[in-house]
């Protein structure tokens, strides 16, 4: 299995408190790899590192390094706006934009234009722009994808806040696909959303898996159970244990994983 | 997870530890009365065995829909999970050793009105390893102690050496006279129930070692030592034995 | 029972304070409606003003005032809005812009005739501007900034970082992302804010009187450097500096106009936002 993200030494501080400590963890490709862990243990702070988020931050500063596909990203011939196009992500509460569901997927990619792929994150791809069809059939397979389409298919010119908050969570998942990432970080994606439309979203990760790896921060240990091929257990800003999701919920090698899990913590 | 299912899960966790630990001295007290009918000839006992088993029996149906409940509404994970798998599993091993002890008084009418063996070859020492199997394997349990659950798979070398000798003595007794022929195949009958009853005592053994550690065990762990030694030379017995086994062997040929 | 009866004193002590409110300001409205609503004709707003304001129209002072507003709009909108963007978007919480935003707070109370000064001694006389249209305009502009600074950045701020957020993850620049999302979205906001600024400055006197504006002229400005007449001069102006009986229907005539100007640019306001909160409603 191939690595597709490789994380080493990663410190981070917000102002004077180390929000994460010295995490090493590799992240395979195409697999959904699942970040669990009490409330501050650094786990959104850690997936947001990955698509440099976090640069966002005031005062927040960031050590170690994060491989991607053999590069490091945090290198400063890097530019942050190629990462994000290859890494993307869905948020806690869906934040579709407040335009029609058409344009919502296609606001991305018509800005980005067709490009000619390229292994070399310092340079900015030759890029084309997609004629009107491309655009709609993008938008489709995007929404295809997603599970989405049939359900909006007929009323792609609506704003997109007349969809419930599952299918507005879909859509942005859509939009990110739109923009073909290689990987996808999902920060708590179900948190705000009903068991249905949970469940639609983790049959749709389970299928995405395939062509994408897939990282998924829950606060929900049995979400990580269902869906997750490993899981990652932190606490404190420290990564307690990595592994298979079978073996951590069978049998986990750390006692602090063993308290967490079984809901013995705190 | 909130607290307050979790102060719920606790409780059930608990019952669940006590009403196994219940099953479990029901059916150790089952076989050593079982025991105890046999060898001391008591038929009072026969009714006891035969109602403990039928408790046993309930207690298993009790234990296993608890233990569903729990899974089904507390979704344990870890070391829980792995203390309901092994509750679920042992109650089977428990109530099988029920039933054993219940089949064992059933040959009490064979044996009692025969004046045959008074003493049957080797029983009750076969029979006393065994009921001190069950009691550690049920004490690994419930101090979930999983050294001393793996102690039990070389006794239960000791307990199938006795049953083939005991075997062998039996046929051969029975082969030189053919009068005892009845009591003969019913004696080897105990001494097959016992050696089952060790049997899942190791079985419970298993469970505890897997749900204390995760491990699971090779069967080949089991039975290491086994039948080989046996055949070859009667080592796993003591001097005592060997003593006790010519002198039983030698009452019966006076008969 | 104590309860209840206190509460519906305070609720009526309220309405009364809002009753009274209401009431001064019809009172206000009525009388210069009432008493210019007379004056008001297609001559009275097409035509020069003749016979020294008894006679004729206020066409000049209209226009003055419209190209005044045209002028400060061109200036302080831009510079209004991308400050605003500056502070909001690219210094955050630095230093520099919490400075920035004192200034700013600190420019809004200055008084009018202050600003006034600053024109003529600045641009009518360092500059060597003279009295014209650029300079009060220029004058005006520098009252209006943080008017507009303030109401900009407040609806910049509004927009909710979960929209940058997602724009920013979808691999676009910070730029792309104001000039596609943030912008559009606090669009109502800024206009809110524009229209509001734009209609106090037409009603300014003390900084247009030290800086270009006169009372009477028989043609219109030719250029920007051109004097220019205005209607709240002329109004003052002709409040006292004429006979009260002779002028008193162009002032009220004026003040009508005037105040008609300021209401239809506040109803362009509310207008313009309702029509840009349905087309971005979040």
């Amino acid at each position: 299995m191939a690595d597709e993200i490789f994380v080493s030494g990663l410190n981070v501080w917000f102002d004077k408190n180390q929000a994460l400590k010295n995490v090493n963890i590799t992240i395979p490709k195409n697999e959904i790899t699942a970040i669990i862990g009490p409330s501050g243990c650094g786990k959104s702070t850690f997936i947001r590192c990955i698509n440099r988020m976090n640069d966002l931050v005031q005062k927040c500063r960031i050590e170690g390094k994060i491989e991607v596909d053999g590069k490091n990203i945090y290198d400063p011939d890097v530019d942050v706006v190629e990462i994000r196009k290859r890494i993307g992500m869905v948020f806690q509460k869906p934040n579709p934009f407040p335009k029609s569901i058409f344009e919502n997927i296609a606001y991305a990619p018509r800005i980005h234009g067709k490009e000619e792929p390229t292994m070399d994150l310092t340079k900015e791809p030759k890029h084309s722009k997609f004629s009107k069809k491309e655009v709609v059939e993008l938008v489709e397979w995007s929404l295809r994808r997603a599970a989405l389409w049939e359900e909006v298919k007929d009323r792609m010119e609506k704003s997109a806040y007349d969809l419930s908050g599952g299918q507005q969570q879909r859509l942005c998942i859509a939009r990110t696909l739109a923009v073909k990432p290689e990987i996808i970080l999902f920060d708590e994606p179900c948190s705000a959303l009903d068991p249905i439309a949970t469940a639609k979203i983790e049959d749709l990760l389970v299928d995405l898996k395939k062509d994408f790896t897939v990282v998924i921060v829950t606060h929900n240990m049995q979400q990580a159970a269902r869906v997750a091929d490993k899981t990652a257990f932190f606490y404190l800003g420290e990564l307690i244990e990595f592994g298979e999701t079978e073996g951590i919920f069978e049998n986990p090698m750390q006692k602090l994983t063993e308290q967490y899990i079984t809901g013995r913590m705190g | 997870m909130t607290m307050t299912s979790r102060i719920l899960f606790n409780q059930e966790m608990e019952t669940l530890n006590q009403e196994v630990s219940q099953m479990a001295s029901l059916a150790r007290e089952a076989v050593e009365k079982a025991v105890r009918c046999i060898i001391n000839k008591d038929p009072l006992l026969k009714g006891e065995v035969e109602r403990l088993d039928k408790e046993i029996y309930h207690m298993e149906q009790i234990i296993e829909k608890r233990c569903l409940e729990v899974i089904a509404l507390h979704t344990p994970v870890a070391g829980d999970l792995r203390t309901v798998s092994t509750c679920l599993k042992i109650i089977t091993d428990l109530n099988r050793i029920g039933r054993y002890a219940s089949d064992i008084v059933e040959i009490y009418d064979v044996v009692a009105s025969e004046n045959g063996f008074h003493r049957p070859v080797n029983i009750p020492h076969m029979a006393s390893l065994v009921v001190a199997m069950v009691t550690d394997a049920i004490d690994s349990f419930i101090r979930r102690d999983d050294r001393a659950a793996r102690q039990l798979f070389e006794r239960d070398d000791e307990v199938d050496c006795l049953y083939d000798l005991n075997f062998r003595a039996i046929l051969t007794y029975m082969i030189e006279d053919p009068r005892k022929i009845t009591v003969g195949t019913h004696i080897i009958l105990i001494a097959r129930y016992l050696e089952r009853i060790a049997d899942h005592s190791c079985n419970i053994g298993e469970r505890v070692v897997y749900m204390v550690t995760g491990e699971r065990m090779n069967p080949k762990d089991r039975k290491k030592t086994a039948r080989e030694s046996c055949a070859s030379e009667p080592s796993p017995l003591n001097r005592e034995d060997r003593d006790h086994l010519e002198r039983s062997n030698h009452d019966l040929a006076e008969k | 029972m104590r309860r209840k009866t206190k509460e519906r004193l305070f609720f009526l002590l309220f309405r009364g304070c809002a009753l009274v409110v209401g009431l001064a300001l019809l009172i206000i409205v009525g009388y210069i409606v009432f008493l210019g609503i007379g004056t008001l004709s297609w001559e009275f707003l097409t035509q020069f003003p003749k016979q020294r304001f008894t006679e004729g129209g206020i066409f000049p002072a209209i226009m003055g005032t419209l190209y005044l507003m045209a002028l400060v709009m061109i200036i302080a909108v831009p510079i209004g809005v991308f400050t605003a963007v500056y502070i909001s978007e690219y210094q955050g919480s630095s230093r520099f812009a919490g400075w920035l935003r004192v200034v700013v707070n600190n420019l809004a109370g200055v008084p009018s005739i202050v600003y006034g000064l600053l024109g003529l001694g600045m641009l009518v006389i360092f500059f060597g501007w003279g009295f014209s249209l650029i300079a009060s305009a220029m004058t005006l502009a520098f009252l209006v900034l943080p008017l507009i600074i303030t109401a900009s950045r407040e609806a910049i701020q509004a927009v909710p970082s979960s929209l940058r957020e997602a724009s920013l993850a979808l691999g676009t620049t910070k730029w792309q992302t104001i000039r596609h999302h943030v912008l559009p979205y606090s669009l109502p906001g800024i206009l809110t804010g524009v229209i509001l600024s734009l209609s106090r400055a037409a009603g300014e006197t003390a900084p247009i009187l030290l800086t270009g504006v006169v009372l009477t002229k028989s043609i219109l400005p030719q250029d920007i450097w051109d004097t220019f007449m205005a209607m709240p001069f002329q109004l003052y102006a002709l409040a006292t500096q004429t006979v009260f009986e002779k002028t008193k229907d162009f002032q009220y005539g004026t003040a009508l106009v005037l105040l008609i100007m300021v209401v239809l640019m506040n109803l362009a306001a509310i207008i313009i936002r309702n029509r840009y909160r349905e087309k971005y409603k979040w």
